[in-house]
């Protein structure tokens, strides 16, 4: 994995550097697949993954153009840096990292620059590796059973981009601590610290749902 | 009983966003599980964050990606390929 994400860094790398020669780019390369075998990854490694890219971007987005050009500008970088990827390895995770980059570089850009947090006061408090799950927020789960899809979806939407993503990527999308620290690339007990706040603050939003509902704690 | 000042309580607080996650190592789950027990507030801790994620990934569900996606991406992958 520590190979893959090497990989990925220079890929990232290479993206980012529009005078690069082809001859830096050659030298980074790990891999030269024939034009069968990077086929026969594309269609058996990347494509499998695309709903669950898809429903990342969404998630991001909240625009169903946006999402696809997203999806569809992420894939067209993964076959050019196809090279890059290491067969057998998490394709999935290293599709997630190009995306996320993607929206980062220009699809934030583009948009309108979504609300920044400051993690430094958040994850200097957080940033351990004992987080402490008596300080979380309770909330009664029922409230949430009783909510519509768009409430909870309204909900997530309202956080910051970056706790919006740790929620998608953990929850929704089942990726462990290490994948998330790498698509992120981010500490491990910072994904830990940030997931917990993350939660946290979705959980204080649906609360107020849930009190406008009719439930008290 | 073990008291809450006990270590085991600490570590099985500690534990728990891990347990949750599915992310605790398999000595770890089974600390987890010899120990929790010990107190009903970690148990109803367990079970209420368990629910909250369950209900979370219920409520949001998945969109999935609109067939022209996979077409157009078919399309340009096959354009740069030549």
């Amino acid at each position: 994995m520590a190979e893959n994400k090497e990989e990925l860094q220079n890929t990232e790398n290479r993206e980012g550097q529009t005078t690069e020669t082809t001859e830096e780019a050659a030298e980074t390369r790990r891999n030269q697949y024939t034009e069968l075998e990077k086929i026969d990854i594309f269609d058996n490694e990347f494509l499998p993954q695309i709903d669950s890219m898809y429903n990342f971007a969404y998630r991001l987005t909240f625009d169903e153009d946006d999402a696809k050009d997203l999806v569809q500008e992420t894939y067209l970088k993964a076959f050019r840096f196809i090279d890059s990827f290491q067969r057998g390895t998490n394709a999935k995770a290293w599709l997630f990292r190009i995306l996320k980059n993607s929206f980062i570089n220009d699809f934030r850009k583009k948009s309108k620059e979504p609300s920044k947090v400051d993690y430094q006061e958040v994850e200097t408090y957080y940033n351990s590796e004992d987080v402490d799950a008596s300080i979380t927020t309770d909330l009664r789960v029922e409230a949430v059973q009783d909510m519509i899809g768009d409430e909870v979806s309204n909900a997530l939407n309202s956080l910051a981009v970056d706790f919006r993503t740790v929620i998608i990527l953990c929850d929704l999308e089942g990726f462990t601590y290490e994948e998330m620290a790498k698509i992120l690339d981010i500490p491990i007990g910072t994904v830990r610290s940030r997931l917990h706040r993350a939660r946290n603050l979705l959980k204080e939003k649906l609360k107020s749902y849930a009190e406008s509902m009719g439930y008290q704690d | 009983m073990l008291p809450k000042e006990s270590p085991q309580y600490t570590r099985c607080m500690e534990l728990l966003p891990l347990i949750l996650d599915s992310q605790a190592s398999i000595e770890d789950t089974n600390f987890f599980h010899q120990y929790a027990a010990n107190w009903p507030e970690v148990i109803d801790c367990y079970h209420k964050e368990k629910a909250f994620r369950d209900a979370l990934k219920a409520k949001l569900g998945r969109f999935v990606a609109p067939e022209d996606l996979l077409i157009n991406i078919r399309q340009h992958v096959k354009l740069q390929n030549i």
